[in-house]
């Protein structure tokens, strides 16, 4: 093809040179530009039909940080051998590696990070997407569709809340309520049931706090919510159960090739190696995708920035309803570059507001900053001005992984014959997961049969993982009855959330080895409520240190180095 | 189980409360969510504590230690680790659930003291934003892992906000040897007692930096810098003013909320400016039968004045007169009145009521009115919002028991 045009149209447009090779599957950008929205920009000009992007773009004067590695290094894994190498304890390494263990398979999974669900997702908001902002035919509609239709029965298997309660896109005029009847009969041809338009009257009364501003909603009933962060652990854990070994603090270092495979797996804990080896490592896909030789898509991280309301805020819509971002033109509907969540609320029963958008260079940036938080709250109050900054609770930001095509990455490697790529997975990935997941574990067992590897079932593979106890949701006979069997689960730890010990025990004890402040957080919510930790972080810390045997000293907030406190009385000199 | 009265919290304000109520004559009911009795004075082991009630500068389990000795001789059911899950009210009946190691337990009583104390204001709640690294805490969990878990949040430490527990904690930490960087409050003035800043900073040559905040935190697995920045009267950081300041802790002593859930549950109406309940001189809230005191009411700076308001609330829970209620209206510079609420038909003669400037002021004269007639007046030289000011009123003097009104004005 051929790009005279476009470089021309960057020239003018940016001011700067772009250089374009292509081969047979990617376009390859190589120049420089003053700030990285150009760079991002400009990258996406150069998508075009059958082809991916990858831009090489530099931004003057920016030199990317070294990937943060763990604090770890040791041989604990080295010469081992596996069938299956999953790269990453995403959601979408989470599922595969459990998807994978129906068959008799030696799986590992590596996840450089602590625990598992610690980039992107364990920091968005939990939506699972009917899929009716998806125009055109692509994987993230493929899989977003047959994703949402099953969630209610995975959530169930694995143990975690699902709630399927709706979503209603907010419409601020009349056109847009008009343009909207097409959006229901796309959705109708997508398979997605149930979408319809409600007039200004009904929004009134499912909503009254936004009546000034609907004139009418679309309305999804498959749209859902989960907790993003608890399904992962639970794929990792069910996982884990059916035999796969799930090694944490483990980063890949280097991919080593012979002959169009992998062969060998270079981590910080020793090298390993595999008939197979499938990349979920998210905002580092491409490198990983590089280091076996075989880079031919770029990703570009961007930030997410989604804020947390007290449960008991006042003002805030009712459970059901979430608005869309894009409400004051029909035109940008579903071609952003977030479907904006809105005002949502979670699995948990805390409302979130958010997530924006933030092209950034560094992959691992999530710190928060005033505008993401001021944009964020802005445009929700907007739609909702009974929305308060003080029941703000907590924020945080996440770093999604898209590609410039923007659409899911799901195949086996075209250069390189036992490498599955399971890239740019970004929203709508936590709807989709569950469906891609029992697809790259075909793609696996198939490759690995066509190279001579007996792929049998594994007759012990048992797809239930046991539902956390959540004490505070039992009803007083059924508390009293627990509580009777083991009194921990009467003594309240996290006042906030109402965590009792015994939960939070069984939170330490947990199948992935995580004994870690915020690993108990992400597991069963101590420290997740009003005063953030501030009362119970101390007691998480002491009660992981007897748990687990181990020093005060030697818990950590999160990943290794990330310890609580740094020594005991009378031993610390300055 | 049927109580008089149950106490919702074994911190100072509940301890003098169950105690003042047994004294009374009522059956009492002591549910303390902890695993001991004395609330946060458990890990204050400072000293300081009962200077107006004893005399004496007791360290906070010392200070806890005579009332929970005192609660030992009277018939008060103490219930701890119990964590109360649902108050609701059946006619003139509050039913109480909580769970304890026995269980889920239901009590039913005439009365529900709230004693719950408050909540420190949070990392996000001031919106420091950055990096998600181990090593901020809110000053009170700083003190539990030194104190009670006998360990050292860090070597190097940034404290924000010069409140009491902010100066308590740069003393603390820099006797187990760590570096206190400095201490930076947002405020153009120091926001803890006086004696506080001579005692925990000056006397240890920690600098205190006013008009100064935290705007960011940075730092992988754990806190490596702080970004400072100047702020302006309104206390936003001025762009430009930034500086980094190396530590690998960020101790926050931001403020405190008093804790009022249950209140809220109970549907007690609340004080916007104290963020406590609105109370009568007995401390009854406007919902019969519920009381509040200690900091659940309003953040005090003295336990003294904690333990006091117990006893007003423990005390009058016997009462069985109806509450004839009359607003008590503020003007000036005043921070908050408590209470916000004179029950006429109660005893009048000796009202206390607590109140916060609003802003440093000096010659500064306190009037209190009902109607046209002055019942109480008070010279002040010099009035700090950090120091809670107490006045005695008898409201008896007045002729007409309406319209009352605190002011604050020049002298």
């Amino acid at each position: 093809m051929n790009f005279e045009k476009i470089v021309k149209q960057v020239r003018k447009k940016y001011k700067t040179e772009v250089a374009v090779r292509e081969d047979e599957r990617s376009v390859f950008l190589t120049g420089e530009c003053d700030n990285w929205a150009d760079v991002v920009a400009i990258g996406k000009m150069f998508v075009t039909e059958g082809k991916h992007v990858v831009n090489d773009i530099r931004l003057k004067g920016y030199v990317e940080k070294p990937e943060r590695l763990p604090k770890v290094s040791d041989n604990s894994l080295d010469g081992t051998d596996w069938d299956v190498v999953v790269i990453g304890g995403g959601i979408s390494g989470c599922a595969v590696a459990r998807e994978l263990t129906r068959n008799k398979l030696r799986v590992l999974l590596v996840e450089k990070h602590s625990d598992v669900a610690r980039g992107a997702s364990g920091a968005n908001n939990g939506m699972v997407h009917a899929g009716i902002d998806l125009k055109h035919q692509c994987l993230k509609l493929k899989y977003g569709v047959a994703g949402n239709a099953i969630y209610g029965d995975v959530c169930k298997e694995l143990g975690v809340d699902f709630r399927r309660s709706g979503q209603y896109v907010i419409f601020d005029s009349r056109l847009i309520r008009f343009f909207a009847k097409g959006t229901v009969k796309r959705a109708e041809k997508h398979g997605i049931p149930g979408v319809r338009i409600v007039g200004k009257k009904e929004i009134a009364e499912i909503e009254p706090r936004v009546k000034d501003f609907a004139v009418g909603a679309l309305y999804a009933p498959s749209t859902g919510y989960v907790s993003p962060y608890q399904l992962t652990i639970a794929y990792a854990e069910n996982a884990v159960q059916n035999g796969a070994k799930v090694s944490l603090n483990t980063a890949v270092t280097a991919l080593e090739t012979e002959n169009g495979n992998v062969t060998r797996v270079k981590t910080n804990r020793g090298t390993v190696t595999a008939r197979c080896v499938v990349n979920c490592a998210g905002v580092f896909a491409d490198r990983i995708a590089d280091m076996a030789g075989d880079r031919y898509f770029s990703i570009h991280p961007r930030r997410g920035t989604d804020l947390m309301l007290d449960p008991k805020a006042q003002g805030v819509p009712t459970q059901t309803i979430s608005m869309g971002p894009t409400l004051k033109s029909v035109s940008k509907f579903g071609s952003g570059s977030t479907k904006g969540g809105g005002v949502i609320r979670t699995a948990d029963g805390n409302y979130l507001l958010g997530p924006d958008a933030v092209e950034i260079p560094d992959r691992e940036d999530v710190s928060t900053n005033q505008d993401s938080v001021n944009n964020v709250f802005g445009k929700h109050s907007q739609v909702c001005p009974t929305l308060r900054r003080g029941d703000i609770i907590a924020y945080f930001s996440g770093v999604r992984a898209p590609t410039y095509e923007e659409d899911f990455i799901i195949e086996r490697s075209a250069k390189v014959a036992n490498l599955v790529h399971v890239a740019g997975i970004q929203s709508p990935g936590i709807t989709a997961a569950p469906a891609f997941a029992k697809d790259v574990a075909k793609i696996v067992a198939d490759y690995l049969a066509s190279v001579g590897v007996e792929v049998l079932p594994n007759e012990r593979f048992d797809p239930v993982r046991p539902r956390p106890v959540k004490a505070k949701y039992l009803n007083d006979e059924e508390r009293d009855k627990l509580i009777k069997q083991d009194p921990d689960f009467g003594k309240i730890i996290c006042r906030c959330e109402e965590i009792s010990l015994g939960e939070i025990k069984r939170a330490i004890h947990n199948p992935l080895g995580v004994a870690t402040v915020d690993g108990v957080k992400r597991r069963v919510r101590a420290g997740m409520g009003r005063c953030q930790g501030g009362f119970c972080m101390p007691l998480v810390t002491d009660i992981i240190a007897k748990e687990t045997g181990v020093d005060v000293t030697e818990v950590t907030k999160d990943d290794v180095g990330s310890n609580i406190v740094v020594g005991k009385l009378k031993e610390v000199q300055q | 189980m049927k109580y008089d009265v149950a106490v919702i919290g074994g911190g100072p304000a509940g301890l003098a409360a169950a105690i003042k109520a047994s004294l009374s004559g009522a059956s009492v009911i002591l549910i303390e969510r902890e695993a001991r009795l004395g609330g946060i004075l458990k890990q204050c082991i400072h000293d300081g504590f009962g200077v107006v009630r004893f005399g004496e500068k007791l360290s906070g389990p010392e200070y806890a230690d005579r009332f929970i000795k005192q609660l030992r001789q009277t018939n008060v059911q103490v219930s701890l680790f119990s964590f109360v899950t649902s108050t609701v009210q059946d006619g003139d009946l509050y039913k109480i659930t909580y769970v304890c190691k026995d269980g889920v337990q239901h009590v039913e009583c005439d009365n529900i003291i709230l004693a719950t104390g408050c909540r420190e204001r949070t990392r996000n709640g001031i919106f420091i934003h950055g990096d998600r690294c181990a090593g901020v805490y809110t000053a009170g969990a700083a003190q539990n892992l030194v104190n009670i878990l006998g360990a050292v949040p860090g070597k190097k430490v940034v404290i924000l906000g010069s409140g009491d527990i902010g100066l308590i904690m740069a003393r603390r930490l820099t006797l187990e040897g760590a570096k206190v960087v400095g201490v930076y409050e947002a405020k153009p003035t120091p926001s803890g007692l006086t004696r506080n800043i001579h005692q925990c900073l000056n006397d240890f040559d920690i600098p205190l930096h006013l008009s100064s905040t935290v705007t960011k935190v940075l730092g992988t697995t754990r806190l490596e810098r702080v970004e400072i920045s100047r702020v302006d009267e309104q206390m936003r950081p001025i762009a430009g003013t930034e500086q980094i300041v190396d530590c690998d802790c960020l101790v926050l002593a931001v403020g405190l909320i008093p804790e009022n859930e249950i209140a809220r549950g109970l549907k007690v109406p609340l004080d916007p400016k104290t963020k406590g309940a609105i109370v009568d001189q007995n401390c009854q809230t406007l919902r019969n039968g519920i009381y509040a005191c200690g900091n659940a009411l309003h953040v005090n700076d003295l336990v003294d004045y904690v333990s006091e308001s117990g006893e007003t609330a423990g005390g009058a829970v016997q009462s069985r007169d109806k509450r004839v209620l009359r607003k008590i209206e503020t003007e000036g510079k005043l921070l908050y009145v408590v209470p916000q609420r004179l029950d006429v038909n109660a005893p009048l003669d000796k009202v206390v009521m607590y109140f916060r400037a609003s802003e440093e002021l000096t010659d500064q004269r306190l009037t209190v009115t009902a109607g046209d007639e002055v019942v109480f007046t008070k010279n002040y030289a010099k009035l700090l919002p950090p120091e809670m000011e107490r006045v005695v009123v008898n409201f008896n003097k007045a002729h007409t028991l309406d319209d009352f009104v605190v002011r604050l004005e020049d002298k």
